[in-house]
């Protein structure tokens, strides 16, 4: 042992007898919170009970951090990206990476907490590796009832550890997988899971249902109680659930696909791309693709498609539950494969080449089908692709990204979204909260009633004898009778 | 089953609270993230868990540091510890060591912990804290060297203040 060494080892000693002087309140067992826990069986108690026949090790690394992605650190990259412009929002930035030599794939070592009006959230577990779907399944689920939730989202799992009260708590019991169906049995109290409102039992059925479904290939989960069906407060669950039954947006996303652009005379300018999440909207992922131009000049807008499928994880293991693909004809990008998981998108990645060579396939990976929207933005030219946002804010034809539900706004109010109306127009009224119209007008969006989407960004006044709390009405009139369609309702506070 | 909680209980919480009470430097935040872990590993299964000495600490480690984020308070507990029976200097040396400990970035804090006060292994180290086995030696060494600052700067003070 050289003299440094040797020099530490008497440091860290004399730290350990310190450490061991201090005086500490020792709870006696009795007392602790295991000991003052009902007797329960542990999580994984039906598969102990049956001979230990699945013998779980949790990995020592449990607690450790090494594949924690962390906020603001979306992994590895997409292509060095040019700025958005006037893209009405901050994008986050990926750096390339060097050294990524295999596909990186993404982490499903993940559990899902709720959002107040906001579909779930995922969040890394270190969790042990496990051979058979039903355990990966099971450990997930057995992570779940007891993680803490991170900042900005809760658990609507009762009785979990880190409240004070002990409550009685949903016991994990078997797990069975056949094909994408995963069936889930919790072994309950009288079969109360103690949840009461709607907003709860639907937090619960998220978590349960998206963590339960990270398995890749399981799409659909039904869930028992005590071998019943599940009883949450009035609410009785009695088939299968995916994703897309629980995320709380009104409508699924289309899975037809959309073309656009106007074509580049055989240019094939550079593309550059960014994404961001939760920043234009929370529930939001923004995917915007962005066309070189020559200095001084307008870039064209390159003709594109957007495709959506279910992707088959056995075979696209670094994609998500689906796949977008947004096919630019005439654009040129380097190859790259990024892991964002970050909810909903998983991962991104550019393919150039494929086909004639002068043209690039972009794919991303989603966590479930919410409804998308695609757009395009002038100097500079880009292509976006937004999925999701706030669900009480996006129908099938217009999404309204500012103001959002619940916020408190000013009299000159700023609206920003998309749409694609009937010419373009769409009206919006504001009614008291007796239900009595106070105001009303109409804008114009950047596009008609095409595949495409136009966007909105504009300002209404609200008249000063209004105040207190109100719902803003976006719709479409109709062509025929000025009927309201798909009405977007978005209740404020006019201060 | 009861009784192999009680024994673990009673061999590893005492050992734990200290741990984390070193760690994170405030009492009520230590206890509670001891029986936090605690909480977890008995919700998890004794025969689970392998090496659980390490895993309670990795675990109620995690907590404390969240638990700080979430409230950072940083007390000075250390002037309020009572003091021994054993001569002025030596208490006054272990109250510097476990304030200069303090001044450590919370991942120092826990690897000098997990190597001195639990004896655990560079490799144990490397697997539970995230870093390269290759470097846990430097980041103990660096800490230690920083220890020793502290601490040499501490007594020069009191010294002076004699």
């Amino acid at each position: 042992m050289t003299d440094e060494r040797r020099d530490d080892e008497i440091i860290g000693r004399a730290l350990s007898r310190a450490i061991e002087t201090i005086d500490v309140n020792q709870t006696p067992y009795e007392r602790s919170r295991i000991a003052t826990a009902p007797a329960r069986r542990s999580i994984f108690g039906v598969w102990q009970i049956a001979g230990g026949i699945v013998a779980i090790v949790l990995a020592i690394a449990i607690g450790s951090w090494f594949t924690r992605p962390t906020d603001g650190q979306p992994g590895v990259a997409a292509s060095p990206s040019a700025s958005a412009g006037a893209t009405p929002a901050p994008t986050t930035t990926p750096a390339p990476d060097a050294t990524a030599t295999v596909a990186p794939m993404p982490d499903h070592q993940r559990v899902y907490f709720a959002r107040d009006g906001l579909p779930p959230i995922g969040v890394h577990v270190q969790m042990a590796q496990l051979p058979t779907v039903d355990e990966r399944v099971g450990l997930r689920l057995g992570y779940l009832l007891v993680e803490s939730p991170p900042a900005g989202a809760f658990s609507a799992v009762p009785g979990r550890p880190d409240a004070h009260v002990f409550t009685p708590v949903p016991v994990l019991g078997t797990v069975r997988v056949n094909g994408d169906l995963a069936t889930v049995d919790f072994s309950v109290d009288g079969g109360d899971w103690k949840l009461r409102g709607s907003a709860a039992t639907l937090a619960l059925l998220q978590q349960l249902v998206y963590t339960a479904t990270e398995e890749p290939g399981i799409r659909r989960v039904l869930i028992t109680t005590n071998g019943k069906a599940t009883q949450l407060d009035q609410l009785v669950i009695d088939k299968p659930l995916s994703r897309e039954d629980v995320f709380g947006y009104g409508l699924v996303g289309s899975q037809d696909s959309i073309a656009g652009g106007e074509g580049n005379d055989g240019q094939v300018p550079a593309l550059t791309t960014q994404w961001s999440v939760d920043s234009v909207a929370p529930g939001l992922a923004r995917f915007v693709i962005q066309v070189a131009a020559a200095p001084g000049a307008t870039a064209a807008l390159p003709l594109f498609r957007v495709d959506v499928t279910a992707n088959d994880e056995a075979n696209k293991p670094e994609g998500g539950k689906w796949r977008y693909s947004v096919t630019v004809t005439n654009g040129a990008d380097q190859t790259t494969h990024a892991i964002v998981d970050r909810s909903p998108l998983r991962a991104v990645g550019a393919y150039p080449g494929k086909g004639d060579g002068k043209s690039t396939i972009y794919e991303l990976g989603l966590d479930d089908l919410r409804p998308w929207r695609v757009f395009t933005l002038s100097n500079p030219t880009r292509i976006v692709l937004d999925i999701g946002g706030t669900p009480q804010s996006v129908g099938d034809r217009i999404a309204v990204y500012q103001p959002r539900p619940g916020a408190t706004v000013t009299r000159d109010l700023q609206l920003t979204g998309a749409a694609r109306a009937f010419e373009a127009s769409v009206s919006w009224r504001l009614n008291d909260s007796s239900g009595r119209e106070v105001a009303s007008g109409h804008f114009l969006a950047s596009l008609g009633s095409s595949a495409v989407w136009g966007t909105f960004d504009t300002r209404i006044t609200i008249p000063a004898s209004v105040s207190g709390n109100v719902t803003l009405e976006l719709f479409e009139a109709s062509a025929k009778d000025g009927s309201p369609q798909g009405v977007v309702q978005i209740p404020l506070a006019v201060r | 089953m009861t009784d192999r909680w009680r024994e673990v209980y009673e061999r590893e919480y005492p050992r734990l609270v200290r741990a984390l009470l070193a760690i994170g430097r405030d009492p009520a935040a230590a206890e509670d993230a001891a029986q936090e872990a605690f909480v977890k590993a008995h919700r998890i299964g004794l025969d689970n868990i392998e090496k659980l000495s390490g895993w309670l600490l990795v675990v109620g480690t995690r907590e404390v540091f969240r638990k700080a984020k979430r409230s950072r308070r940083e007390d000075e507990v250390w002037a309020s510890l009572p003091p021994r029976d054993d001569g002025f200097d030596t208490t006054a040396d272990r109250i510097d060591l476990l304030a200069a400990l303090g001044e450590l970035p919370e991942r120092q804090r826990a690897v000098v912990v997990a190597r001195y006060y639990y004896g655990l292994s560079y490799d144990e180290i490397a697997d539970h804290f995230d870093i390269k086995s290759g470097t846990v030696g430097a980041t103990l060494h660096q800490a230690i060297e920083r220890l020793r600052q502290i601490q040499l700067a501490g007594r020069l003070a009191r010294g002076a203040m004699r």
